[in-house]
């Protein structure tokens, strides 16, 4: 009887200061934050610099200007996986991605379901990089499934790269020899090409290249798969926060003054 | 009167060990005992002679000294972040520990029961599910309550506390149970027996109770807090730039920009001695701690 009292009273009054809370805190000032949700490594659209200790690349740039634009301070927070990112910002989780996330083709149109995009900003297409000692080549530098069918690959999961894979190579699967790798982060993936565990890594053209050029010489760029890829920045879907306007208005503006070009020649170097 | 005083020179007949004769100066005297400070004095001292081994192999040219010395600032950084985790995953599962293992032990069914629920709840899933858990469902909660996201704020800094309490609370659940051994192993005759002698129940939890549970509690707790300190490595899935983070961080940007593979396990042997320190630090704080909670005449056998 005096145990049901108490927890009556604690229930009622853990309920009223619940109520309270809910009236005091109505008028929450307009949050000072621009939250932007990232996968590293990706470079050279966003890593972690580790002497700063700061988040940096093409997409935190132009997150930067956004959170400008808006008057508010940008903060950048990092997602162990591509997958969760998606998942916290289709829900609004955070107020953009920025992580090189395409909004093309199938992989695009399965993403614009659960999550709104802004305009293009960066027109992308798939590289293959193989240890240096590999001996196939693509003509003209561009790779189709004739060369990469029946082989090893190696694909990160959740991206567009495993997407192709899973529209061009599994299904034309001739002799059983065809053998995807899945991997949950870009890290294990390339030691796994390094030691020799599958053949091929399929990755977007751009990290395609830096992670080939910071290699020491122990990966070569093979060539790229044509896929015409848009990258957007994905929000919650439907924007009710209403980020997309400014976002869009923002590329519109720095593509029209030279300073998308510059930040190309910055991070990409062309 | 008189037997108060009969009952102090038993007890000085008893204690024959140096760090037992300082008990009068009080509990901070106790920690403070000239044994404790002569270990302190070889921990240093030992760490200094490891330490110097180690630049002395760099030097030598066993491993690259200079890229050592350049992951310093993240190793530091990735230390302070993991630090704070454990400062408040320790305290509040400690907390949670003490409260819900009270609450196993308690004659009301109902501080019972919800005591029950909690740990059985957070001891049956897997730390990493239960972050990931935690982090989706605050994120999902926050953003589906119409107006509490605008309350809260920023809904990922309140996903990824969240997974801190659940990890926190996780250990908690363990630190009950630990809790709970530690009370039930006191006798019910301790009990009555200071009843009997007219002792206040907050005295009798204070003076009877505490003292011979904490003896029993203690190594088992100590192996909790060790156990929590790695631990906390698991919510850099949510994003925590820890020093888990950080070793991946570094040994991506080996293999990515710098090109230098060996160097990985360098990375790792670093990370893996500052969680070493830490452990042993905190492993060696809590047997101080049991040597000073000893009770007298209820000293360990020893085979």
């Amino acid at each position: 009887m005096g145990t049901a009292i108490v927890v009556a009273i604690a229930v009622i009054t853990f309920l009223a200061g619940l109520g309270v809370g809910w009236f005091v805190f109505k008028a929450a000032p307009p949050r000072s934050t621009f939250v932007v949700g990232t996968n590293v490594p990706f470079p050279p659209f966003e890593s972690y610099n580790d002497t700063s200790g700061q988040f940096e690349g093409f997409d935190i740039d132009l997150s930067q200007l956004f959170a400008n634009a808006m008057g508010r301070t940008l903060v950048v927070r990092n997602f162990n996986s591509f997958d969760l990112l998606l998942a916290t910002v289709g829900q609004g989780g955070v107020d953009l991605a920025a992580s090189g996330i395409t909004m093309s083709g199938p992989n695009g149109a399965n993403r614009n379901r659960t999550m709104s995009f802004s305009d293009s900003y960066y027109n992308a297409n798939q590289g293959v990089i193989v240890r240096t000692a590999d001996t196939t080549t693509c003509p003209n530098s561009r790779c189709t499934t004739q060369e990469l069918g029946n082989k090893t690959i190696g694909v990160q999961s959740g991206t567009t790269s495993e997407g192709w894979v899973d529209q061009y190579i599994t299904p034309f699967d001739t002799n059983n020899a065809t053998d995807i790798h899945r991997y949950a982060s870009v890290i294990t993936e390339l030691q796994d090409l390094r030691n020799n565990v599958f053949e091929f890594m399929i990755i977007d053209a751009a990290p395609a290249q830096a992670i080939v050029a910071g290699s020491g010489g122990a990966l070569k760029f093979l060539g790229t798969i044509i896929t015409n890829e848009l990258y957007g920045f994905a929000v919650k879907r439907g924007d009710s926060a209403g980020i997309l306007p400014t976002v869009n208005s923002v590329l519109a503006q720095i593509k029209a003054n030279g300073q998308y070009d510059a930040l190309l020649v910055k991070w990409f170097g062309s | 009167m008189g037997e108060e005083g009969a009952s102090t020179t038993t007890e000085r007949r008893l204690d024959t060990t140096p760090a037992s004769s300082s008990r009068s100066t009080g509990l901070l005297g106790k920690f403070a005992s000239p044994r404790t400070i002569k270990n302190i004095a070889i921990g240093f001292g030992g760490a200094f002679i490891f330490l110097a081994l180690f630049v002395y192999l760099g030097v030598v040219g066993v491993y690259d000294l200079q890229y050592a010395a350049s992951t310093l600032n993240a190793l530091r950084i990735g230390a302070t972040n993991t630090l704070v985790l454990v400062g408040i995953v320790i305290p509040v599962g400690l907390s949670a520990g003490f409260t819900f293992g009270w609450g196993r032990t308690s004659h009301r069914w109902f501080v019972r029961s919800v005591s029950t629920v909690y740990v059985e709840f957070f001891r049956s899933m897997p730390p990493l599910v239960l972050i990931f858990f935690a982090f989706l469902i605050s994120t999902t909660v926050v953003l589906s309550v119409p107006g509490l996201a605008d309350r809260i704020g920023d809904p990922n800094s309140f996903a990824i506390s969240m997974s801190v309490l659940a990890l926190a609370f996780h250990s908690g659940a363990y630190q009950a149970e630990i809790v709970r051994a530690g009370i039930q192993s006191v006798p019910t005759g301790q009990r009555e027996a200071a009843e009997a002698i007219g002792l206040k129940r907050g005295r009798i939890l204070a003076y009877v109770i505490l003292p011979q549970m904490l003896r029993v509690s203690l190594p088992a707790l100590g192996n909790e807090f060790a156990s929590v300190i790695k631990d906390t490595s698991l919510l850099s899935a949510v994003g925590i730039l820890d020093l888990a983070y950080m070793a991946s961080n570094l040994s991506s940007r080996l293999i990515i920009s710098r090109g230098s593979i060996e160097n990985i396990f360098l990375v790792y042997v670093e990370i893996a001695l500052i969680y070493l320190a830490m452990t042993f630090i905190v492993s060696r704080a809590l047997q101080e701690i049991e040597r000073a909670f000893r009770v007298p005449g209820l000293e360990p056998a020893q085979l």
